[in-house]
């Protein structure tokens, strides 16, 4: 949820840019938004919706993650031409790597782990184990394959949510808000 | 029911279709970025 944050930034100073240049919000056309609809979909089933999440196997929840990853990418390259759309798709394709290369899951090192949750005890974390209902699988950094990938970036500890990210999720951020900052900018000629 | 139905069909037709526009491409945005991006919580629940 964390990156909703980039997308109500990136919208607030895309509507404020136009509004200070008086000029109206850019809305150019997206390809294969059904796409992007039918991978939240699939990855709503097995991460978010509580009724599901928990009696889907775990082969299933990795091959759904990787196939709905699949579908944004070709949803991202479709759109590569929107500004923005470069951060997306790198910050996609850097996740999807990681992903696909550690089993279909996003690594986290036990070390991130405990910082996450300081109050957990140290044999309650099974390295190997899946990490919540999250799309995190928790791996130590020697047996993960391009650790600098996974999520292993923290906030700042004055900031009141404990999340961590990767290297991708900050391209991605980075995208929508460019994306977005880019609806308050001159029209786009056709 | 008739009532209902003629309510939506008049507050469709008064919504400007750029609004309409502008929401669908933050929606789409909304749930790229969900399924694109992989944090994880420290509940475990990334998204």
């Amino acid at each position: 949820m964390i990156l909703l944050f980039a997308v109500a930034v990136g919208l607030l100073a895309g509507i404020i840019r136009a509004r200070i240049q008086k000029r109206r919000i850019n809305l150019p056309s997206l390809r294969l938004t059904w796409l992007v609809i039918l991978a939240f979909f699939a990855q709503a089933l097995v991460f978010q919706l509580p009724a599901t999440r928990y009696r889907v196997s775990e082969p299933v929840v990795s091959a759904a993650l990787v196939g709905s990853q699949v579908l944004l990418v070709i949803f991202a390259v479709a759109n590569l031409k929107q500004k923005g759309f470069w951060a997306l798709t790198l910050g996609l394709l850097l996740n999807f790597i990681v992903i696909t290369a550690n089993g279909g899951w996003m690594p986290i090192s036990p070390e991130t782990v405990m910082q996450l949750v300081p109050g957990a005890m140290p044999g309650s974390l099974h390295v190997g184990s899946r990490f919540g209902a999250s799309k995190d699988r928790i791996l130590e950094p020697t047996n993960t394959v391009f650790p600098w990938l996974s999520d292993q970036f923290l906030l700042p500890e004055w900031i009141p949510i404990h999340v961590a990210f990767s290297l991708g999720d900050v391209f991605i951020a980075i995208g929508a808000f460019l994306f977005l900052w880019s609806l308050g900018g001159p029209q786009a000629k056709s | 029911m008739k009532n209902i139905s003629r309510q939506i069909t008049v507050t469709a037709s008064k919504m400007n279709s750029d609004t309409v526009k502008l929401v669908l491409l933050i929606v789409s945005i909304s749930l790229f970025v969900l399924g694109a991006g992989a944090p994880a919580g420290s509940g475990g629940i990334g998204g």
